[in-house]
């Protein structure tokens, strides 16, 4: 095991690819000479050179395309868009193209693209930087995607993208980068659509992923003082999903709360709310509650932006209300 | 045409009730409003008038047969069965209130609502509370929902309510029998175990039925209150000179009946509190059925006067001292027992200056009165002299009115009693 933060994991995954897969490019806006704008991809053009590690101009409909053009034709390009926001430039290329070549053309192609791209709010980036589209790009069919929480599955799902061979949406928390956790030593790969049980607990489940796991792990010590156990199931992936550990855990502790960081209307958290309750309802003892950021473009205020977002009070306040807990 | 009678609901909290006896054998003819079988309830023994004309043409249930409101007890009619199908309840009260009198028809009518209550309801038909899993483990256990009280939020029934029952079930098993049984194992309805809780239920049905009907009362209805003095002095008088008068008539009138007479002739001018909330509605009843409440050694029991619109004070004195002649005999017809308008409590023969009713749903008031005592009083002058004052409390429903409406209310209610020349002519 070696402990390193999950910029540094990522960072090693794409170097592990660039050093074993001949057909791996990067590109994206300043990720070459600058470094990448969250640093993920420092030092990799000093190392592997302009020809690996292309820095574009501001055209992500531009380098996307190119990239899912690439794809088609045996690279494996791994695309950064310096942000989730960025992307809706790109969202025909990701949407009727990259998602729709291998149905359409009867297989006959494919597009194993990685496009990295940086989600969600806290970095007093305002209202058009502070966005949280993964719920979005999960409701395409064709469309991976992933949004790691921490070191090891970065890296554990950054390997599995590089293997698998549809065009996969890479969401990273830009306030997550500095976590810090245990990677093995080892080869591994994080399987791409099951989500893990983080903390067990008999009491209430929390669904969350990405930016909302940290909320959760404060919720559950929030609520150990009232001698309450909280199961925290990690998404992982959002597209596809292993609903079965999901209704296991449902089944078990018989309350569900899940955290997401979109709006409230028409969430990612509301869609698998509706398959739970499909699913389990004879098990549920109550509502099942969604916590998501107010249905308001993000505030550049600090303490604003800090009560759109989901956090602790307001989920235990939820909880308080629905769950009666 | 046929059609069904069924049991009535014959109380704001009756769920159920009892065919005690027969009053007609199959093939009698029967007239709206003839009483066909008397029926138990938690309160009493109440006479069920038809709402259906025709010939008793079969008998349902036996005498002793526990039947759920809104149940088939007999078929009354001239023909076929037109309404074996419990879906087009709807026709029946078109019917009936074709051929009917008002005050049948609006009998009828509330019975057939009460069939197509599904059965985790209110008895005023609104949703039980309850989670998906409770339901579930509730009717694994043949748990009756309607006994399970929630603890979950806003009263909502939850897992532990339904695992807390099922553990009082199995520990009273294990103590009456033997044998150990798990939780989990096939564990007899709620019915066949003697708990606690039901010995409480059968003993005592009138207290638990009084508990049931406040309780939910003061849970649901947003009371205020408002109390005033009133002056009594001359309707003292105007009683002993009526009393004087009647005296070879054998006719004696109370201060009660004086408080009821002014109780209508107020209703008359604000009736919005001879009201009833039903369903998140305001209906404003235009008969004026007063009920009082009755002590009887049980408890507590309110019937009504019918329809007191036009009675003058002789025919209230004679309608209140037969109601209570009735009541202690058991004698109450379903409409005395539910069709109640607005409620009059009187605590005056105990020396109680003055306290606060709880309302009896669906009304929405209720007038509490307590004793008339000499007191001294300051008049217009500053003098003082002694007056016979009674004070009068009454409590409202927020949901129907606001306390200024209730201020007027009950300064109208004085300014009848302080002026009953006005009750009397």
């Amino acid at each position: 095991m070696t402990e390193m933060n999950l910029r540094d994991a990522l960072s090693k995954g794409l170097r592990e690819a660039l050093d074993t897969n001949e057909n791996v490019f990067l590109m994206g806006e300043d990720i070459g000479i600058y470094g990448g704008p969250y640093a993920v991809t420092k030092g990799l053009f000093e190392d592997y050179g302009s020809e690996k590690i292309i820095d574009t101009p501001i055209s992500e409909s531009g380098f996307v395309g190119a990239g899912i053009g690439s794809s088609m034709v045996g690279m494996k390009p791994i695309i950064e868009i310096m942000t989730i926001n960025f992307s809706l430039l790109a969202i025909d290329q990701i949407v009727n193209h990259a998602a729709k070549m291998h149905y359409m053309s009867d297989g006959q192609l494919s597009v194993p693209i990685i496009i990295r791209t940086v989600t969600g709010a806290g970095g007093r980036l305002a209202a058009t930087h502070s966005q949280s589209f993964e719920g979005w790009y999960a409701s395409v069919p064709g469309l991976i995607v992933v949004a790691p929480s921490n070191p090891s599955d970065a890296l554990g799902l950054l390997r599995a993208s590089i293997n698998d061979n549809n065009p996969i949406i890479f969401a990273e928390h830009s306030m997550l980068y500095g976590v810090t956790g245990d990677v093995p030593d080892q080869y591994y790969e994080t399987p791409i659509g099951l989500p893990k049980i983080i903390e067990e607990g008999n009491d209430l489940t929390i669904i969350a992923w990405s930016g909302m796991i940290p909320v959760a792990q404060e919720v559950s010590s929030k609520l150990k003082d009232k001698k309450l156990q909280t199961e925290i199931v990690d998404l992982r992936t959002l597209n596809p999903i292993d609903f079965e550990l999901i209704f296991n855990s449902v089944k078990k502790t018989n309350k569900v709360v899940i955290l997401d960081e979109y709006w409230e209307t028409g969430s990612f958290g509301a869609y698998i709310c509706s398959v739970i309750q499909e699913n389990c309802f004879d098990y549920l003892d109550a509502p099942i509650a969604v916590v998501n950021s107010l249905n308001i473009p993000m505030p550049y205020s600090a303490d604003l932006e800090d009560e759109v977002i989901p956090n602790t009070k307001r989920v235990l306040m939820k909880i308080d209300e629905l769950l009666g807990l | 045409m046929s059609e069904e009678l069924n049991m009535p609901q014959m109380g704001y909290d009756m769920k159920e009730g009892v065919v005690v006896k027969w009053l007609k054998d199959v093939g009698s003819s029967i007239k709206i409003g003839d009483p066909v079988a008397e029926i138990e309830t938690d309160k009493a023994v109440v006479e069920f008038e038809s709402y259906a004309e025709g010939t008793l043409q079969e008998i349902l249930v036996e005498e002793g047969t526990k039947v759920n409101v809104g149940d088939a007890i007999a078929i009354v009619g001239d023909g076929s069965l037109i309404n074996s199908d419990n879906t087009t309840p709807p026709v029946t009260s078109n019917d009936i209130e074709e051929d009917s009198n008002e005050e049948i028809s609006i009998a009828s009518s509330d019975v057939v609502i009460e069939e197509i209550i599904p059965p985790d309801s209110n008895s005023d038909g609104s949703k039980i509370k309850v989670s998906p899993l409770a339901r579930k483990l509730a009717n694994d256990n043949n748990i009756d929902l309607n006994s399970v009280s929630g603890t979950g939020p806003g009263g909502r029934i939850v897992k532990v309510d339904i695992l807390n029952l099922i553990e009082i079930d199995s520990e009273t098993l294990s103590s009456s029998e033997e044998n150990k049984i798990k939780i989990d194992t096939n564990i007899p309805s709620i019915d066949e175990v003697p708990t606690v809780l039901q010995e409480f239920n059968e003993g005592n049905k009138m207290r638990s039925q009084i508990a049931r009907v406040t309780q939910r009362s003061k849970q649901e209805v947003p009371h205020y209150y408002l109390s005033t003095d009133i002056n009594m002095d001359k309707a003292l008088e105007i009683r002993a000179q009526i009393n004087t008068k009647l005296a070879e008539q054998n006719i004696k009138i109370s201060i009660n009946d004086l408080i009821i007479r002014a109780t209508v002739e107020t209703l008359k001018k604000y009736p919005i509190f001879n009201s009833r909330y039903e369903n998140n509605n305001v209906i404003i009843n235009d008969e004026i059925n007063i009920s009082i409440a009755i002590a009887l050694n049980e408890g507590l029991i309110m019937p009504s006067i019918i329809n007191c619109n036009d009675k003058d004070i002789k025919d209230i004195s004679l309608s209140t001292k037969d109601l209570v002649n009735r009541t202690k005999n058991g004698k109450l017809t379903s409409a005395e027992y539910t069709k109640g308008t607005f409620s009059i409590s009187n605590l005056g023969m105990f020396d109680v200056n003055s306290f606060l009713a709880i309302i009896l749903p669906p009304q929405t008031s209720m007038l509490a009165v307590g004793s008339v005592k000499k007191t001294p009083v300051v008049t217009k002058d500053d003098s003082i002299i002694i007056s016979n004052i009674m004070n009068a409390s009454l409590s409202a429903d927020h949901r129907v009115t606001d306390g200024a409406a209730g201020a007027l209310f009950i300064a109208e209610l004085k300014n009848n009693l302080e002026n009953p020349v006005n009750l009397i002519i």
